[in-house]
């Protein structure tokens, strides 16, 4: 499964996106929702890890962007905030949240609820 | 000492709770990236035998743990010293300090852009006031800021100590309307103050003037 995460926290989203490589994901990551669009014209994204409060693009604004332009493209949102409104923003969306900081299976548990973990190649334990 | 400023409870513990929101926001970070380089070190040491590779990489994450845990504690002390600037509704304070933290608090908001303080090098201005309500005001003006300059930009804010008081002056601002930089309710806040707003369109700032000591709701 390919995945790209979206996060302006560098340092937390490269090493979240190494841990997904060691558990057989394709994780690529940038940290600015401008790079997030130039990754999906560039690469097939099975799924789209989305920080929602970034600066300038927020996570919202960017899967609408790349709904259009991979349309098959599934989302997880996350947030460092927790609050109702992120959560009911979430829901509102159709895509699932997760709140900073969460465990690992946690997040790959929320994936395998899209039902886009299956049939993607995701590998065994690295 | 009872409050003698015109702006309500509930304002205060908004303001309160915007700053708190964004802080927490700021320290969950951190900690997301303390608990991801620890589950990574984690996954490595699951390896009975590491290559080289993997320890670099453990002493990265090592690193790493030290870094966020030194942005918490800072996050922290800022914190702290905010909470304590409720402690008197009036009192004396240093006006390049708490803009300089206010500025710090600020820039926690998602959408913040870079702020610099710039050094005027006037050394210490003091004034009597209330830190609170000043605070919030600067927040204001600051989260104004960020919604209506473009990303990446900067915004200088400078204090001085002038006759008869304190002039924080922040750039860029005074390009826009007062009515695009400042809700009713953050004039009320310059009033209570005891301040008036100088917009400079020329030189495009916006310049804060405070009163060496704000006159109590009593007069005394």
């Amino acid at each position: 499964m390919r995945v790209l995460l979206v996060d302006d926290e560098e340092r937390f989203v490269s090493v979240l996106a190494k841990r997904l490589r060691l558990r057989g994901f394709q994780a690529d990551f940038v940290c600015k929702g401008e790079d997030a669009l130039r990754a999906a014209e560039e690469g097939r994204y099975d799924l789209a890890l989305l920080d929602i409060k970034m600066p300038g693009m927020g996570g919202l604004e960017l899967r609408r962007r790349l709904a259009g332009i991979a349309p098959g493209m599934r989302f997880v949102f996350v947030t460092g905030h927790g609050s109702q409104g992120d959560y009911e923003t979430g829901r509102a969306e159709g895509c699932p949240y997760i709140a900073k900081p969460f465990e690992i299976e946690e997040l790959i548990e929320t994936i395998g609820g899209l039902g886009a973990a299956s049939d993607s190649g995701k590998g065994g334990e690295g | 000492m009872t409050s003698d400023a015109g702006v309500n409870g509930e304002e205060r513990v908004r303001f309160l709770g915007r700053v708190i929101a964004s802080v927490s926001h700021e320290l969950k970070n951190a900690l997301a990236t303390v608990s991801e380089s620890a589950g990574l070190i984690s996954d490595i040491l699951r390896d009975p035998a590491p290559s080289e590779q993997d320890a670099a990489e453990v002493r990265v994450c090592a690193e790493a743990v030290a870094d966020e845990l030194r942005r918490s504690f800072g996050i922290i002390g800022r914190l702290n010293a905010f909470a304590h600037s409720a402690d008197h509704a009036i009192a004396e304070v240093e006006v390049r300090g708490l803009v300089d933290l206010t500025a710090a608090l600020a820039g926690y908001l998602s959408f913040a852009s870079p702020v610099r303080i710039m050094d005027t090098g006037d050394g210490e201005v003091r004034i009597e006031t209330s830190p609170l309500q000043l605070e919030d005001l600067v927040y204001r003006l600051l989260e104004s800021a960020f919604r209506l300059r473009h990303r990446g930009s900067e915004v200088r804010v400078a204090v001085r100590g002038v006759e008869g008081g304190a002039e924080i002056r922040l750039s860029e601002l005074g390009r826009y309307r007062l009515d695009d930089l400042l809700s009713e309710e953050s004039r009320h806040l310059v009033g209570v103050l005891g301040g008036h707003l100088l917009l400079d369109a020329e030189v495009g700032e916006l310049g804060i003037r405070l009163p060496h000591r704000i006159r109590s709701r009593s007069g005394a």
